[in-house]
């Protein structure tokens, strides 16, 4: 195991995301009877306030054919680091290059319109998530299929179960496939029956990128489908590695109980 | 990968010389392999804000068109008259106008109500367009935190949508001209003009005011405020005409209101005579419509990203 260094040397094929010297810093928020002068100055800069450092000068590459495992405890920074690889928050320091199309699954159905039809909102969260009318148009039967609301379709949104929400989520979210998959947490949604078929796509999703980063806390997951997990505390990088060797790093500090409920399967 | 996804991957790239500039800052450690990449969400320099914007319109073009389908079927929605409405509200707003200005206030001018109709729906499409564009980041803050794509498609959506509506409420012109007896005439060209001078006010300004309203929300109730106060002060219950011609210094000031020049043309446009204030107002009202969206398209696009961090 390699305490943060860049490159792992047996990592196949080339580099497709670069994270450099990232830093990202939050502003602890605090409205008081400021006036919009005093707030203006803080927009510009000229009035520093105590921020707390969601990521702290983290840097890493991820090549081709990777599976990346990010791990640490709430609060460590894992989803801020997945939200900065998707271009959401911009870094305060250092950049982040990638080399192809970036994709996010998180909040699934973000957008969704209650009064819209199910058609409607594919289209309308079709290209929330970036893509074209055409390519929707062409999906459009399979994102369906696959959610299995074909009767439904045309209904309001509004008169949808959540758990029929959740499918039309997830169906037009993972209709396209990226070249860079970011994962954050748990995403199967639905009945036991649809959390199968989604598992069994995102695991086919995960084949199909070209690479792949997720966060997530569940280490049997991880062990099956990660070649590498990074170990995040309080914003720092602080060890990567084999899945095995990593977990077990993370785990000497844990209580017993924790321990023993997340040990390795012999 | 199908060109087909080329979308988001495009947008994301607001300029391609300054991605490759960026790469060879590391040239160094790069190894040939990393030429290919490109930085996520580029800081923009200040003046290429406008270009960037405009481009981001471009490649989200089926988002926006989205956007802008789902706000106008979202305000007509489960209603038996639909858009009927959007034409009935002025036409009974009208005939109170009548009743208040012509009748009870004796205002020598017949056509009166009509003046009025057109100058509340001028207004209201500022008034609209400008909220929404300095609350767009604010009222969108799941999804600006979920999904990325640039934040201005708020702000260019909500205008956009509300020029529509805009201009389906003016078809109630229609009958009012047939009403009065005026003829439709070339000068009616000046009503989408007018129209777009009213965008480009209302997205400037709401776009330089929309990173410091994340800061400090006072700034959308002190705008709620002045968008109301601005019906009295700008020409939309009365005309420039009205202004007593013995006090020129008032004319002076009502000329220095921007929306004075757009909400005239409208209503001489649909008059169907020559600008009534000349030529150079019209420039000058131009000039400065175009400037106002170059400020805030800069002033957005330089503080957008800072801000998020904020929501």
């Amino acid at each position: 195991m390699s305490e943060a260094s860049p490159t792992p040397a047996a990592a196949p094929g080339r580099t497709m995301i670069e994270v450099r010297n990232v830093v990202i810093e939050f502003p602890r928020r605090r409205v008081t009877l400021g006036t919009v002068e005093s707030s203006f100055m803080k927009l510009i800069g000229r009035h520093k306030t105590a921020n707390f450092t969601a990521v702290n000068d983290v840097s890493f590459d991820i090549r081709e054919g990777e599976v990346v495992g990010i791990i640490g405890r709430n609060g460590a920074g894992k989803s801020t680091l997945l939200r900065v690889m998707a271009g959401i928050y911009r870094p305060d320091r250092g950049q982040v290059r990638v080399g192809g199309r970036v994709s996010l699954l998180a909040g699934l159905g973000v957008g969704f319109n209650v009064n819209l039809s199910g058609r409607d909102n594919i289209y309308l969260y079709g290209s929330i998530l970036g893509h074209r009318r055409e390519v929707m148009d062409k999906l459009m039967d399979q994102v369906i299929a696959f959610a299995e609301l074909e009767e439904f379709i045309e209904e309001p949104l509004r008169t949808y179960s959540t758990g029929m929400r959740a499918r039309l989520g997830f169906s037009v979210a993972s209709a396209v496939r990226p070249e860079i998959l970011l994962i954050d947490e748990v995403l199967a949604v639905g009945d036991a029956r649809f959390k199968e078929r989604s598992t069994a796509r995102i695991q086919q999703m995960v084949k199909e990128a070209g690479s792949v980063v997720v966060a997530s806390h569940s280490f049997s997951t991880l062990r099956q489908v990660c070649t590498r997990l990074l170990l995040f505390e309080r914003g720092r990088l602080i060890a990567q590695g084999k899945p095995h060797d990593v977990i077990a790093h993370y785990m000497k500090d844990e209580p017993p109980e924790v321990q023993r409920a997340n040990a390795a399967p012999p | 990968m199908s060109p087909d996804f080329a979308d988001a991957t495009e947008a994301d790239v607001p300029d391609a010389a300054g991605a490759g500039a960026a790469s060879s800052t590391h040239g160094a450690a790069a190894t040939d392999d990393r030429a290919g990449l490109r930085e996520v969400n580029p800081r923009i320099p200040l003046l290429a804000g406008p270009r960037a914007m405009l481009r981001s319109l471009w490649t989200h073009r089926s988002l926006a068109s989205n956007f802008i389908g789902r706000d106008i079927r979202l305000k007509y929605r489960d209603s038996a008259l639909g858009y009927v409405w959007s034409l009935l509200e002025p036409l009974m707003l009208s005939a109170v106008y009548y009743f208040l200005y012509v009748v009870l206030a004796g205002v020598p001018n017949k056509r009166h109500p009509l003046w009025i109709i057109l100058g509340v729906i001028t207004w209201q499409f500022f008034a609209k367009a400008l909220n929404g564009t300095l609350t767009c980041l604010t009222k969108n803050e799941t999804m600006i935190k979920q999904v990325y794509f640039p934040r201005e498609l708020f702000a260019l959506t909500t205008v956009g949508s509300q020029l529509m509506m805009a201009m389906l409420s003016l078809l109630v012109a229609i009958p009012l001209m047939l009403y009065f007896g005026i003829a439709p005439s070339l000068w009616l060209l000046m009503v989408p003009a007018a129209l777009v001078i009213v965008a480009l006010l209302a997205l400037g300004s709401g776009l330089a005011l929309a990173c410091l309203n994340v800061v400090n929300r006072d700034v959308e109730h002190l705008m709620r405020f002045v968008t109301r106060v601005g019906v009295f002060v700008s020409p939309v219950l009365w005309t420039v005409e009205m202004a007593p011609k013995s006090k020129t210094v008032m004319l002076h000031y009502i000329m220095y209101n921007p929306m004075t020049v757009p909400i005239t043309m409208v209503r001489d446009g649909i008059a169907g005579h020559a600008p009534a204030l000349g030529v150079v107002p019209m420039l000058v009202s131009i000039s400065v419509a175009i400037l106002a969206f170059l400020f805030g398209a800069m002033i957005f696009k330089r503080y957008e990203g800072e801000v998020v961090k904020k929501l």
